[in-house]
Formats: structure tokens, sequence, C-alpha cells
């Protein structure tokens, strides 16, 4: 046995010695200052952009980074570190002048401006972004809202090269339009409508990833996956909040270990939002809220469950209003966590509605199991609940499932893995009574919620966003009838078919409004929440 | 040997067209539609079917796994026979090349499983064949309780604990993230002290798991190699006990190692996926998440496609070395 310690030692040492390696390489190197000077280091947590092409990008965050480095015709401005709700003229020199029968829309563009190239910003920068939009290689998710302009549809399907009806003369940018369209102007403040540099913004269908900007910033490089990072334009003169020099966002990181980098300034924040929702309690009661470091708005998104109209079960206004009352709002809310969102029992989210809302229908304290029977008459038959799983879609489940059971309901779930459940549903005649969803709007516009998800004539053999299969002649011409308003009346007229839509008819048990919840890092200062896009504006952080 | 090479190799090819064909089919058999996804929420069928064209998901099945198979081959015939780079096509979800998206994440899966290996290997040697000279001593009992924790606690547990502990409260190592060994990227630290700095914990974390098998596994074999009748000889004709050790026990003991070694290699680029989720490392098994996730079946694949062919090759190399090692084998 001696002998072999005679071996010992050296087996000891290589031991001895991977401890030193270990920590001469940790004494080595040292924690980089990463948020030296105007540069701000963000961090996305668990997802990158879909595109940082504009005629591509249709995400939260890609437009949270679009609206900095974007000039549209015309935007919400955050200028003075104040957001203003209201659209109002960008690169364009005022608001539109619309003909009287409302179709055609003619914008002067401001002189003066440019890209961060150094390239002047002209009418033709919007032109050409537009038939670049509609370019069939391409493939640009736009094309859905934008059929009422007159050629738009001849170019996605190769009739002509470019769009008849939008023409530049001089500094004038004109655009026809096939029909009235009320809701033209919150379309054209959606990124797709930025203006570009034609000669350094080709067609590729795999999208540009890095290209000048005629906003306060520009994306000056793109990683896929990994970074992407934004600069100041060096010759944007406007008055739109652009405080730090550089915008690092660190891609796909991990949402716990990213609330830790935020929580020691390793990074300014997360621009999805609170990367770890389960610290949102202690956060509250640490700094407070909407007050120093975690501030919590309500995001332009209805949560709730369709009630398939076109079933047995849900054919019945009375059992649909029943579910209205037999489900648990604070209890399924719950499960998003502490100032998760906001309950409701109305379609649209509140800044749609031009003031009519908090018209609480249906009860927002808790399931009235005994209303909900005698409302639905006891006649709830069999219901197939289907739903995406998850961390909040399957005890939301559970909790729907006992409601509609207390009810009378005889329930049958079905699980989904993420958005198949949307595709499997939208498929005309699937045999899904009930399912969970959400909608997050596209432009600040009823007309967005109403057209798209409770529209009777949209319904399609598949890909259906009207899950509920809703389809009431007086609710398509009250869609009809808004959408050919303007102005806060148009508003007002959203908020009341809203009303109308859930008192008469309840195709939705609507359950909340979800809510972002942002934690930002111990030095970081100028916290501004955009409404309209629901997300923190980016341009007016800056580190203390 | 000859034989056995060309045996060898067929096996490799047919494993590989049955691991591809059977991700392909288990992409095309879930109810999600790529197109519509692509396409955004409010298109039309209309909309979503020329998406659909263009991502080439509206052919049949085996259309969709030939043209897959045929971007993959090194050599193409259209306009006469010549070498081309085999394509693992482009991502549904932001149409950026496959074989860019892997060549970006390969490089630090690489860096996290052989950066481990050489650290698991360096507690496994000296620990399990301490252990294995002095069996149920403090020493023993310690590293067999350090190998039942290290095969207990789950990876993701480890690296949340030791980032918030030695990262976050102790700053002796960063919490997350990746440095770049060449070109850091913008603002971002890089170059070789940064890579191997940042890669500290996760090494760590990724060794555990492995150095505890490890030490088990050569703690075992030196104990049943010391009991045989040739080492016995060895020491009864005087050799020394260094001879002794590293001459008859340890090219014994550790033969099975090597051979473990090159299966779990190819098995570390999967176990990777928990210690790169939980260190923020875009290697490829966050990479294959990501695109589990979106269901963006070209990238699963194409790590499906870079992670068989790893496994292929090195599994390839351990039977190649082995039967060079031990004839038995390529004459079985």
């Amino acid at each position: 046995m001696r002998k072999r310690l005679w071996f010992t030692a050296p087996v000891s040492l290589i031991g001895a010695a991977a401890l030193a390696a270990a920590l001469a390489v940790t004494a080595l190197g040292s924690p980089t200052a990463r948020t030296a000077g105007q540069t701000l280091q963000l961090a996305s947590s668990a997802t990158d952009v879909d595109y940082s092409d504009p005629a591509l990008a249709y995400g939260v965050l890609s437009w949270q980074i679009e609206y900095e480095t974007c000039a549209k015709l015309i935007n919400y401005s955050d200028a003075g570190g104040k957001f203003n709700n209201e659209l109002s003229p960008d690169a364009a020199a005022g608001m539109p002048v619309i003909s009287k029968d409302g179709k055609t829309y003619t914008f002067t563009i401001r002189s003066g401006i440019k890209f961060s190239d150094g390239a002047p910003l002209t009418a033709n920068s919007f032109v050409a972004a537009m038939n670049r939009d509609a370019n069939p290689s391409m493939n640009s998710p736009v094309s859905a809202f934008m059929s009422d302009v007159v050629g738009w549809n001849d170019v996605v399907n190769k009739k002509a090269s470019k769009i008849s009806g939008v023409q530049a003369k001089g500094n004038k940018l004109i655009i026809h339009l096939t029909t009235r369209d009320g809701g033209m102007l919150d379309k054209l403040a959606m990124p797709f409508f930025c203006a570009i540099d034609p000669a350094k913004t080709p067609i590729d269908p795999q999208g540009v990833n890095s290209l000048p900007g005629a906003g306060p910033y520009y994306i000056a490089s793109r990683t896929v996956g990994k970074q992407l990072v934004l600069k100041r334009n060096p010759y944007y003169k406007g008055t739109r909040s652009h405080r730090a020099d550089t915008i690092v966002i660190t891609m796909n990181t991990n949402p716990q270990q990213t609330f830790l980098q935020i929580s020691n300034g390793t990074y300014a924040t997360d621009p999805n939002g609170l990367s770890n929702p389960s610290a949102a309690s202690q956060l509250a009661q640490q700094y407070g809220v909407n007050k120093s470091r975690f501030f919590v708005h309500p995001t332009p998104e209805t949560d709730y469950v369709a009630l398939n109209t076109s079933r047995p079960t849900f054919s019945s206004v009375a059992v649909r209003k029943g579910v209205n009352y037999g489900i648990d709002r604070p209890a399924l809310l719950r499960v998003r966590g502490f100032l998760g969102g906001k309950r409701t029992t109305e379609i649209l989210p509140e800044s749609l509605t031009g003031g009519v809302y908090n018209q609480h229908l249906y009860p927002i304290a808790g399931a009235d199991p005994s209303k909900a029977k005698s409302v639905a008459g006891g006649k709830c038959g069999n219901v197939n609940l289907w739903y995406a799983t998850g961390p909040v879609g399957t005890p939301q489940a559970g909790i729907l499932k006992y409601n509609l059971q207390q009810m009378g309901c005889n329930v049958q779930t079905r699980a989904f893995q993420g958005y198949a459940v949307y595709t499997a549903a939208g498929v005309k005649g699937a045999d899904m009574d009930a399912m969970f969803a959400g909608w997050y709007q596209d432009y600040a516009d009823g007309y967005d919620f109403f057209h798209i998800l409770l529209d009777g004539r949209t319904i399609q053999a598949s890909n259906n966003n009207n899950l509920a299969y809703f389809n009431n002649a007086t609710v398509n011409k009250k869609i009809d009838a808004a959408n050919a308003l303007t102005g806060p009346a148009r508003a007002r007229a959203w908020g009341n078919l809203d009303i109308y839509t859930m008192k008469n008819f309840a195709p939705w048990a609507p359950i909340d409004n979800r809510s972002i919840r942002d934690y930002i890092g111990p030095r970081v200062a100028g916290y501004l929440f955009m409404p309209a896009w629901g997300s923190l504006d980016l341009g007016t952080l800056y580190l203390k | 040997m000859i034989r056995y090479i060309i045996r060898r190799l067929i096996f490799s090819v047919g494993m590989f067209v049955t691991v591809t064909l059977i991700g392909f089919v288990l992409f095309y058999l879930i109810p999600a539609d790529p197109a519509k996804f692509a396409c955004g929420r409010a298109c039309t069928p209309e909309m979503v079917a020329k998406v659909a064209h263009y991502l080439g998901t509206d052919r049949p099945v085996y259309v969709q796994y030939a043209k897959f198979l045929g971007r993959l081959m090194p050599v193409s015939f259209k306009g006469g026979p010549h070498f081309k780079e085999p394509n693992l096509g482009r991502s549904f979800v932001n149409r950026q090349s496959v074989n860019w998206i892997v060549g970006q994440a390969a490089p630090v899966t690489a860096s996290l499983v052989f950066g481990g290996l050489v650290i698991w290997m360096m507690i496994a040697l000296p620990v399990g064949i301490l252990s294995a000279l002095r069996p149920r001593s403090l020493l023993d009992r310690v590293s067999m309780t350090g190998v039942l924790m290290g095969i207990s606690l789950h990876p993701v547990w480890i690296g949340l604990v030791a980032s918030w502990l030695i990262g976050y409260k102790l700053h002796l190592t960063p919490i997350a993230n990746y440095a770049n060994f060449f070109h850091p990227l913008f603002g971002q630290p890089g170059g070789p002290v940064q890579w191997a700095y940042h890669l500290i914990l996760p090494w760590c974390t990724f060794a555990i798991l492995f150095a505890a098998v490890y030490v088990r596994m050569i703690r075992a074999n030196v104990m049943e190699t010391m009991n045989e009748d040739y080492v016995r000889t060895a020491r009864a004709k005087g050799a020394p006990e260094f001879r002794v050790m590293r001459a008859h026990i340890l090219r014994n003991a550790l033969l099975p190692v090597v051979t473990m070694l090159g299966m779990d290699v190819g098995l570390a680029l999967g176990g990777a996926i928990f210690t790169e989720q939980v260190y923020s490392l875009p290697g490829l098994g966050y990479t294959s998440i990501s695109a589990l996730t979106n269901y963006d079946s070209p990238v699963v694949l194409g790590v499906l496609v870079f992670a068989c062919t790893a496994i292929i090759v090195l599994n390839l190399l351990v039977d190649l070395l082995y039967a060079w090692i031990d004839p038995r084998i390529r004459l079985s």
C-alpha cells in the first residue's frame, strides 16, 4: 500500500494543477465596464427580433426598435420626453390633405431630413418603401392591411411592378384608395412604412439586416441571434428623443440571469419587459410601482376565451352570456403573476375605445356560478376546450374547465404546443368549442380588432382569426359604419360597438388586458412608456 | 480492416438517413403551419399559400425530404456534374441561411464541450484513481458522496446557483454570456482570456455530471484491473509500482474510458442544451430550443444534421481506434 502512495503524489498534482488553472483564468479576466459613457446595454431575454428590415419586421421588439430608426409620414411623438398618444406629422410637414370622398391622401414631405448616411429623404423614399413592401419577392406581411390602396394587389399578384396608386410629385406624396378608410393614418404609422434609401435597401427576400435610418437612430449592425446595435443618426435634427449615443441589444439571454444582470447594472433593462415575472411582487415592494425602477403599464392586448358560435353548445347567446358570468377572471389573471394585467369584460383595450370603457357588463370580481347557470338556462352541453400548453395556458385551462363544469358543461380539454392551436382552430369546421386566445393590436384602431376577429364576412376555409366564427349582419354593418368615420367619433364608435357586441351577442369571454412590467438597472433614468406600442421608449433611456 | 471500415461507413450513412428522416417526418406531423406564422396574423389563405410556396412547405413530405437531401449533397448534376457547398436551407422565422446559423453556434458548443471535457477528465482521473487506490478511505467516501451529488443535481439548478453565488454575489466570474475567442461583438469583451473567463462557470457546471460518472467508472475499472493476474504477476516479478500502475493497470483500465469518451462527447452536444440555456450561450442547444419553440424546422434539422454527423464521425473514429488498439474487435 505504501508503494501505491508513490503514485498518489503525481495524481494529486494533476488535480491541483486543474484547480490552479481555473483560478488563474479567473484572476486574469475582469468584469468589463459595459455601461461606460452613453452606450446603453440592453438584454432581450429568450428572443431575437424577427427581422430588422422594416418590410418584414412584425413583432413588438422589432417595432420598438424601428420606432427609433424610422422616419414615417406620421408618428407618435416622444418630443421632450413625453409621449403623445395622438398621431402627429413626422417626415411630413403637416397632417395630410384628405379629399372629400376620403379616397386620396396628399402628404407634403419636410425638406432637410437626411438618412444616417447623409442621403436626403424625399417623397420618393416613401414610394420606394411601399413598392418594396408590395413586391412579391419580399412576401411582406403588410399586404394584408393595404388591399384598399389602388394598384397594391396588382404588384403583389405580379401584374405590375409599381403601385399605381402611390405617386411622388416633387415634395408631395399622393396615395389613392379604392374605398374610404378611416384607419389609414393609423396604418401608415406602422413601421412597414418607414422611409428607405432605395440605393441601400435592395429587394432581398431574406431581408436587410442593417440599413440607413432617417429616425433618431439607425441600425448599425445586426448579428442574427446575438446582437443588434443602434447608433445615433448624425444628421437627425428632429424633436424625437435620442439620449444614448449607442444602444446595444444582446439577444436570446437567459431570463433569470438577465434579471440578475439588470439588478447589478450590467444591463440597463430588458425591452421585452420583466424577464422574471415571479419577482414582480418583490420589486413592487422594494421600489414601488412607476416610481423608480419598476414600472407597470397596460398593453394594447386582450386575452379572451373565444366561444365558437358555429358549434352547437355556443350557438346559444344565453350560454355564451352564461360563460361570461361563470368564468373566474381574477383566478385566470392571477396565473400571469403579480400585476400581470387588468381584468376586463370588453373586446377592445381601453386605449381604442374613445373613452367608452369600464362598462362592466359581466362580473370581474370572480365567478358567479349560480347566475351563470340561470342565464344559460341550464343548457350547456359538451365543450371541447383547446389551449396551448405552458406555464399560463395549462393552469388557465384547469380553471376554465372547473368554471364551465360548475355551469353544468361537460368539458373535454385538448392541449397544443404553441401557436399550433391557432392553426388548428383556424380551420373552419374544427371541433373546437372554446379556446384561449389573445390579440395584440397591429395599429391603434378598433378596426384591427373588429374586422379581423369578429367580422363574419372574413371567415374562410382556413387561417381564420375569427375564432368565435361569429357572423352577425348587424355587427358587420356597424363595423362598416365605424370604419367610415374619422377622429374621436371613430374611436367612440368602436367603443360603442364593443359594448353592443358583448351585451347582445357575447362571442367572447374577455379575460384581461395584459400589462408590461419593466425593470430598469440602478444607473438608468429616462423611463418612458409608449401606450401606442405597449412598450418602453428606448430613445429616452440614459445612464445617470 | 478495410472491410471493417466499409461496413462501418455504410452503417453510418444508414443511420444518418434514418435520423434525418425521422426528424423530418416528426415536423411534418405537427399541426402547425410555418407559412401562417411567417406570413403574419392577418393574412388571407391566398397570401399564406404564396408564403408556403416560397418556403416550400406546400409540397408533399417526400418531395421536401428529397430536396433537403439533394441540398445536402456535395455534388450537383444540374448543368453537368460539379461540386457544391452542402446547403441546409433557410430559417422559416428569419430567412437566414441555416449553414450560417449552425456555423455561428457550433464553435460556442465546441468551446463548452471540449473545455468541459478537459475539466471533467482533470477531475475524474485523479479522483477516480485515488479512490480506487484507497477504497473506503475518507477521500473515497467524500468523492463518492460528491459523485452522487453530481449525478443527482440538475445542471440548470447547479448553473443558477453557481451564477447567483459566484457571479452575482461574489463577483468572481460573469453571471452569464459568451465572449468570442475571435472577432468580439460590438461593445462586448473578447479574446482568449475573456473567452475562458466567461466559460469557467459553464465548463464547471457542464463537467460536474460527466466528472461524477467518470469518477465511478475509472474507480471501478482500476479496482477491477488491480486484481487481475497479470498485475499480481508484474508485482511478484518486482516491477516498480509506478510502472505497474502506468503500464499494466491504467493502460487496461482506461481502454473502456476512451470508448466512452468518444460516445459521450457526441452525447454531450445534447447535454449542453441545459448549460447553454442557463448561461445564455448562443450554442447549438440554445439555437435548437429557440427554433423548436418557433417551429423553425430547417434550423432544428440543421442542428440535427450537424449533431448527427458529429456523433457518427466521433463514433466511427473511436471504433476505428479501438479496432486498431484491440485486434479482437476487428477480427470479430
